[in-house]
């Protein structure tokens, strides 16, 4: 879930680099955006820092790269982020290079348990400076540390910032530019478990260490949103309103983004006039990418939602009240996270299993995350629901389309936790089991510049996606479905008025090269209804699911430019031996079905290949999901024929 | 699924002197005495560096609404166990 912005790669080659060491939630993260300037989201959720992030900071004595290493509680690894940051400070392990020195993060509030981590660290004989976070939370609750005595206790420089505060980021850019204030210690810590708890008590005693108070504010929220009614409530009002905000407050944004796309279109047509270079123009170019980037809006506000959850520290109290269900699919309250982000994208979904101490849990959760619904999803689902359900209709006091897209969210995330379980035991009891625990941290205001941050590289991610693979696509579709080229003497002589722009270019449609690939396919998916234009779409689709809205777009523009979405509900086929209108209820509802199950994303299975190290879960995934969404969107076309008659 | 039996700590159950962390009611404070036999090394591990070390003093804050995971407070953080771990976490009542 942790978003660093950039990709850590564009480092300087020769400087010097330094390591930022912490318990998760430690603020370390924080304090790495705040030094190096490269924006990163932070999350209040421990374990938030699951990749290995680099970054320059620039100190008065020149740029440095940062590192910021996975949170840990000791260097004893139990997860493969705690092996990076154990093999990272150990010199003889060249798998990760060993940094110049180590900054270690400690959390004013939580000394006496992360003491014990910076005696390991100290052991290691790296040039060592401590960083003191939350000091104002420790005043607050009413502890107190005398940051020089314990600066002389610990044998190396503690540095106090309180997060934002620019004099003192300007004191550690000091410190890390001189880091030969940085000796290592006199005496090394003890290595056995006593002698190490005398050490952390000996500094305590030291620095004049009074430890704070129970957080009472964290308390008496927690007294609400944790009880078993209220905060059960809460927690499904949280995210029933989650998708309400998504779907009516985006509304009106994309309602707009379309607006300026279709005056873009219309700008274009009247300086490229009626020729294919127009209708490239305008129905590949603008019409592709605009039916894509509409549901930018929803894209950012989910990201809002979800930065504003994990920020406040509400998203470890949703793990903590999800654990016990998450147990029933065999799964912890962390992978609750993972797959709400994957609400989001199955890409961080993927990602953020990292924080999952558990490699059987990771593996199970990768496996049900792209079930989830995903934005991508989102697209192709508000085209085909818009086109199924009257947008006047009411299921009691809630629209009709809401509960239509709250039943596809449900559908997804039961089959997402069915996959989970599946996957557990079909893994089995082979390998050890990690113990469970999640750390709760204190309530915090989110802050305004994370959030920011963290939509920012939700909207950048999603416009390079589309410049990238959309636009592509769009446009190898155009040519597939405008190719080959009619000549007039060519529609005259197969009956074609050419001077009937709608009745050519349909022509050109149902004898170009797209119409054949469809029709090579069509067998596959006859029994669910779809003809060869809606398998153009879907067979487009295995690149990224908004290419789907894009591509009937495409081929409905080719009828009727001006109007797509009605010209979509006046196609008809004759699928099965009989006319019929080709998005009938039957049809639709099992093309949604089919995009609910499928895994129609090249990016998630490039991410999961890259996660797991093997071709075989990405094979495995993909496999099941077009298995299981053939054989529901099978069963789903039937009950509803049923139903309509 | 990971756990056939659940301990379920009823409150008429709960013995007078609690001899496991999963017995303390929300509320109450216990120190940590040692594992239980035959517990698994990396969850021990694990359990001393949160700081369910012998020693340490522990209060109970509250359960989850469906009764397991439980939070606990230890060594100034709130850290949250599942059952099948505080019941091999043997506990003295705190003096």
């Amino acid at each position: 879930m942790s978003h660093h912005a950039g990709d850590g790669s564009a480092v300087v080659a020769d400087a010097s680099r330094v390591a930022l060491v912490g318990s998760p939630n430690a603020g370390k993260t924080t304090l790495f955006n705040a030094l190096t300037g490269l924006r990163a989201k932070t999350g209040n959720y421990p374990g938030v820092t699951v990749a290995r992030y680099e970054g320059v900071a620039s100190t008065p004595a020149g740029r440095i790269v940062l590192e910021d290493l996975p949170g840990t509680y000791s260097l004893d690894p139990m997860s493969p982020d705690e092996k990076i940051v154990c093999d990272c400070l150990d010199a003889s392990a060249d798998r990760v290079q060993t940094p110049d020195a180590v900054l270690v993060v400690l959390d004013a509030t939580s000394l006496r348990r992360s003491l014990g981590l910076l005696a390991e660290v100290l052991r290691r004989g790296l040039p060592t400076a401590v960083v003191l976070t939350f000091r104002d939370e420790l005043t607050r609750r009413g502890g107190r540390v005398d940051v020089q005595a314990l600066s002389r206790a610990v044998g190396v420089p503690v540095l106090p910032v309180v997060a934002g505060s620019r004099d003192e980021l300007g004191g550690l850019r000091a410190a890390l530019a001189d880091r030969s204030q940085w000796p290592a210690p006199v005496v090394l810590p003890p290595t056995d478990p006593p002698g190490r708890e005398g050490w952390v008590r000996s500094v305590l005693d030291a620095a004049r260490h009074q430890p704070p108070a129970g957080d009472t504010r964290t308390e008496r929220i927690d007294a609400v949103l944790l009880h078993p009614v209220w905060g059960t409530l809460i927690f499904f009002a949280t995210m029933f309103g989650f998708f309400q905000v998504i779907f009516t407050v985006a509304t009106p944004l994309q309602d707009l983004v379309q607006r300026l796309f279709d005056a873009l279109g219309l700008l274009a047509s009247a300086h490229l006039g009626s020729g294919w270079l127009s209708s490239l123009v305008t129905d590949a170019l603008i019409g592709g990418v605009g039916s894509v980037v509409v549901f930018l809006p929803q894209i950012a506000l989910l990201f809002v939602l979800i930065a504003l959850l994990e920020g406040s520290g509400y998203l470890s109290r949703a793990a903590f009240l999800m654990d016990r269900v998450m147990a029933r699919a065999g799964l912890e309250g962390r992978a609750f996270v993972a797959l709400l982000s994957a609400l989001a994208c199955a890409i961080p979904a993927i990602m953020a299993t990292r924080s999952l101490p558990s490699a059987k849990d990771r593996l199970a959760t990768m496996m049900a995350a792209p079930l989830m619904t995903c934005s991508a999803r989102l697209t192709v689902y508000v085209l085909l629901v818009g086109m199924l359900v009257d947008g006047s209709a009411r299921v009691g006091p809630f629209g009709a389309k809401g509960v239509v897209m709250f039943g596809l969210y449900l559908g997804g995330a039961i089959a997402a936790m069915a996959t989970a379980w599946v996957f557990k035991k079909v893994t089995g009891r082979q390998g050890p089991t990690m113990p469970f625990y999640m750390e709760m941290p204190s309530y915090r205001l989110p802050r305004v510049r994370t959030m920011v941050l963290a939509v920012w590289e939700a909207c950048k991610g999603f416009l390079a996606k589309v410049g990238r693979i959309i636009l592509v696509v769009t446009l190898v579709l155009w040519l597939l479905l405008n190719l080959p080229a009619r000549s007039p003497a060519h529609l005259a002589a197969a009956g074609v008025d050419s001077q009937d722009r709608a009745a050519a270019s349909s022509y050109v449609l149902d004898h170009s090269y797209a119409a054949a690939v469809g029709r090579a396919v069509e067998p596959v998916f006859a029994p669910l209804g779809f003809d060869w234009r809606i398998d153009i779409g879907i067979v487009a689709s295995l690149s990224a699911r908004e290419v789907f809205v894009a591509t009937l777009g495409q081929v409905a523009a080719a009828d009727n430019p001006d109007s797509p979405r009605a010209t979509l509900e006046r196609m008809r086929t004759d699928v099965g031996g009989h006319d019929r209108p080709l998005f009938d209820a039957p049809t639709i509802a099992a093309l949604l079905t089919f995009f609910l199950f499928a895994l129609q994303c090249m990016s998630t299975i490039a991410v999961m290949r890259r996660e797991t190290g093997t071709w075989r879960w990405p094979g495995i995934a993909f496999g099941y999901m077009f298995v299981l969404a053939w054989g529901m969107a099978f069963v789903v076309h039937a009950v509803v024929e049923g139903i309509v008659g | 699924m990971t756990t056939v039996t659940r301990p379920r700590v009823r409150r008429s159950a709960v013995p007078a002197t609690p001899q496991v962390l999963g017995q303390v009611l929300p509320g109450g404070s216990c120190r940590v005495e040692s594992y239980a036999d035959g517990v698994d090394q990396r969850t021990a591990q694990r359990l001393r560096d949160l700081g369910f070390a012998p020693g340490e003093l522990i209060t109970v804050v509250r359960r989850a609404p469906m009764g397991d995971p439980v939070l606990y407070r230890v060594l100034d953080t709130v850290v949250a166990l599942r059952a099948e771990h505080t019941r091999q976490i043997r506990v003295s009542t705190a003096g």
